[in-house]
């Protein structure tokens, strides 16, 4: 599978087909998450509607997490096959990344300002997240600031793959600090869990994100491609002049 | 095996030897390191009462820093002057290079800040206890910082005003070790050396050691691809 998407041409039409089919399946998660999470689930019992930022919130993260280890493992790939796409992909992952851990921080600070009554606390999980944020900036510096791309390409892939340690240090540092944000609902021993009319649009929010972040990502990638086309194009054209000189 | 060692050595001496002789410079750190202690002493008003429940996190920010600063020499003198390429044709591998210079970085840059530290306790009027928490803290941490630092250092050879690139890149590596460092330093007292934070610690830098170097290897081989 890797190896038949490695070429460019072949990526390009997988991706003609698959991407419009995510942007409609984002459309259409996202919009039914939206629906049921904010006019069909019920009010919490002590947080009232304020709990419907969890909607938005919880799936943020996730996808935040998973983009930086897709970006680790799209960086692993280029570096041991040395795949050009896959250094594209882990490029293209960064800022959307970026964006949904930031998303992820804000509304968590929105729904903790209401539920806890203070928008910042230094606690594990929070300060794990913002380091997130902080690689995910150190990523895309580190390819703004070097001209030679193929090097720039190597030296990202290391920086995510290094960086990627930091995951597991955001999952378990909620046991290690284990302050103020609560763990997971799913997996606490004799938890109630949460009822089918909360995890319905949950789960439907973080399809859609998973899907936006597909769409967003493939289009990045066949921009590049384009791009890196039109440049391979350039010298050919001269070439063809200077023959007919 | 022994030409391994004896590599090792030749390049640890011959580090010691370049700093020595450069006239103090390799010392800045340990200035920036009283520099900053002042400073912060300073700006938070000088009553030793305010001062004392911040000195440890103020001392540690001051190893970081001092520390974050000198990983921008670490590699690039060898880079530009050319050493590096004679050193890689030499057959030497990356990663035998790479922890010969951390090592003599080790020696170079935190013994000196190790060594101060009770200079550092004096300044902040603290409690023997805590003095030797920090000294603890430091030396368990030290793998961790050095070889985050040499990877951040390794990946920024050849760039133009890398500085706060570096910083920005070592950063969130060193988080974790600076949570547990300034408080394993405060609760030595309580619990010795077996508190939690130093074992959590040795941990980090086992880790820290055994993907900063080899990463830091693969990110010099990368310039003389």
């Amino acid at each position: 599978m890797i190896n038949f998407l490695a070429n460019p041409m072949r990526f390009k039409k997988f991706a003609n087909i698959v991407t419009p089919l995510f942007g409609l399946l984002a459309f259409f998660f996202i919009s039914s998450g939206l629906y049921f999470g904010l006019f069909n689930s019920p009010e919490d019992q002590l947080q009232g509607h304020s709990v419907r930022i969890m909607y938005v919130h919880v799936p943020a993260v996730i996808i935040g997490m998973g983009a930086y280890a897709g970006m680790a493992i799209a960086s692993l790939l280029a570096y041991i096959w040395r795949h050009p796409l896959s250094d594209e992909l882990a490029r293209a992952l960064a800022l959307p990344g970026a964006a949904f851990t930031a998303l992820g921080l804000i509304t968590g600070s929105l729904w903790g300002k209401t539920s806890w009554g203070t928008y910042w606390q230094w606690d594990g999980r929070m300060t794990s997240t913002l380091i997130l944020l902080f690689l995910f900036i150190g990523y895309m510096a580190v390819w703004s600031s070097v001209d030679d791309k193929k090097r720039a390409a190597r030296i990202a892939g290391l920086v995510a793959m290094v960086g990627s340690i930091n995951l597991p240090i955001i999952k378990f540092s909620v046991d290690w600090w284990n302050t103020l944000h609560q763990t997971s609902s799913y997996s606490m021993p004799d938890a109630p869990g949460l009822p089918s009319s909360m995890a319905l649009p949950l789960a439907l929010m973080a399809l859609g994100y998973t899907f936006f972040l597909g769409w967003v990502v493939l289009n990045t990638v066949l921009n590049s491609i384009a791009d890196a086309q039109v440049q391979r194009k350039k010298p050919t054209v001269s070439t063809t002049k200077m023959e007919k000189l | 095996m022994e030409p391994f060692m004896s590599r090792l050595y030749g390049i640890i001496l011959r580090d010691m030897r370049i700093a020595f002789r450069s006239g103090g410079a390799w010392l800045m750190g340990l200035v920036f390191f009283a520099v900053f202690l002042s400073l912060s002493a300073i700006a938070v008003g000088g009553e030793f009462k305010t001062l004392r429940p911040l000195a440890p996190s103020i001392i540690w920010l001051a190893i970081v820093f001092s520390l974050l600063f000198s990983f921008e020499q670490l590699f690039s003198s060898d880079a530009n002057d050319g050493s590096l390429e004679h050193i890689k044709l030499s057959g030497m591998s990356m990663g035998n290079y790479v922890l010969a210079k951390v090592c003599a970085h080790w020696l170079l840059s935190f013994l000196p800040l190790i060594l101060a530290l009770p200079i550092a306790a004096f300044l902040y009027d603290l409690q023997m206890p805590i003095l030797i928490g920090l000294f603890f803290s430091a030396l368990v941490a030290s793998p961790a910082l050095v070889c985050y630092g040499a990877f951040s250092g390794a990946c920024l050879v050849g760039f133009k005003g890398g500085g706060f690139l570096l910083v920005l890149l070592t950063i969130p590596l060193v988080i974790p070790v600076l949570i547990f460092s300034v408080s394993g330093a405060v609760s030595f007292s309580a619990s010795g050396l077996f508190a939690l934070e130093f074992q959590v610690l040795v941990g980090i830098s086992l880790i820290a050691t055994a993907i900063g170097i080899p990463a830091a290897a693969a990110a010099l081989n990368t310039g003389m691809e």
